[in-house]
């Protein structure tokens, strides 16, 4: 692209020289002839500036590219940010099992047989053991959020960098319908605590 | 063992009870409240659909349902209920995360009998138990 715009400043320079030397030659060359062909060279002079400013452009874009590191996140990055929250998803289910089983033992148990104590001390210490995922289920989210965390990084400072509107949305048939279920069947899931409406608001609505 | 539950219920504890929920551990948790409460035949759904189905097949009491399920929401099944001439005096209670004033709009309207949002204590259910089908 810089040779385009160097080719067309020196297309434009020999447009001059051709110009002066006419006029040399003759001196009574007419307003007009003379007149166009400067226009010519404006014109040329102007194109290679444009295209010398799409060369920068080009040139930032790359770089930019270049520092989103992109192989890097779709090789290491989000596979680990993925096999993060899966492992929290596993290890809860595990946690949950577990103290349920233990919760269901309890309850199912007669209170007046013997060794009772004992027992339910067995199962509570289940429940106390098994609450400790929550420990390394924190970490791995942490891992993820940071991950997540440098991706929005990047990707913030690629958009200012390269200075890109949102593209129109593209159809998406599978986004529009899931949008249409949600607007329609009213499934949002939950709520932050702000916003979530109260069990006392909601007897209020069934009065 | 016994879960201090207070002053016993007038309800028929021998009365069938469908919950509806795609979350197994959800379903596990209510069918031990409801055991806690003295209910002991509890059914399971994992959906709307499957949910209709099995009201269709048995006569049950009480239906306690999530609204968010795929492929028929909990909402949907609730409409199907109340249009179903047999089914639509079935108790029903919403037991849900949906937490927006439009949801508990929207399923009074469609006939809930009540509404529970998540996460939700074994007081509140029995509460509501008690509204619903008559303390």
């Amino acid at each position: 692209m810089r040779r385009l715009a160097d080719l067309l400043r020196r297309g434009a320079a020999r447009n001059a020289r051709e110009l002066t030397g006419s006029e040399t030659r003759r001196s009574g060359s007419g307003p007009d002839g003379r007149s166009g062909q400067q226009a010519e060279r404006d014109r040329l002079q102007q194109l290679a500036r444009e295209i010398d400013q799409v060369a920068t452009y080009v040139g930032r874009l790359k770089r930019e590219i270049g520092a989103l590191k992109v192989g890097e996140a779709y090789s290491k990055r989000l596979p680990g940010t993925v096999s993060d929250l899966k492992g929290v998803h596993s290890a809860t289910k595990g946690a949950v099992e577990n103290i349920m089983a233990a919760a269901e033992a309890i309850l199912d148990r007669d209170a007046s047989a013997p060794g009772y104590s004992a027992f339910v001390a067995e199962r509570a210490l289940a429940i106390v053991q098994a609450c400790s995922f929550e420990d390394l289920a924190g970490q791995r989210l942490d891992r993820a959020l940071d991950g997540l965390l440098d991706l929005e990084r990047r990707l913030e400072r690629f958009a200012k960098a390269v200075k890109i509107a949102d593209a129109p949305e593209l159809f998406d048939r599978t986004a529009i319908m899931r949008d249409v279920r949600r607007e329609v069947l009213l499934v949002e899931g939950p709520q932050d605590a702000g916003d979530a409406i109260e069990q006392t608001e909601v007897d209020k609505l069934f009065r | 063992m016994a879960f201090a539950w207070g002053a016993k219920m007038t309800l028929d504890y021998g009365t069938p009870i469908l919950v509806v929920d795609d979350y197994h551990t959800m379903v596990r948790i209510i069918r031990n409240l409801l055991k806690q409460l003295g209910f002991e035949g509890v059914d399971e759904a994992c959906d709307g659909q499957a949910a209709l189905e099995k009201l269709r097949e048995k006569e049950y009491g009480l239906v306690i349902s999530d609204w968010n399920m795929e492929p028929m929401t909990g909402y949907e099944f609730l409409r199907h209920v109340r249009a179903d001439e047999r089914l639509k005096a079935t108790p029903f209670i919403m037991v849900t995360a949906e937490s927006k004033t439009d949801n508990v709009i929207a399923a009074k309207r469609a006939g809930a009998s009540n509404y529970i949002v998540k996460p939700f204590n074994a007081q509140t259910l029995k509460n509501k138990i008690e509204a619903v089908c008559g303390a």
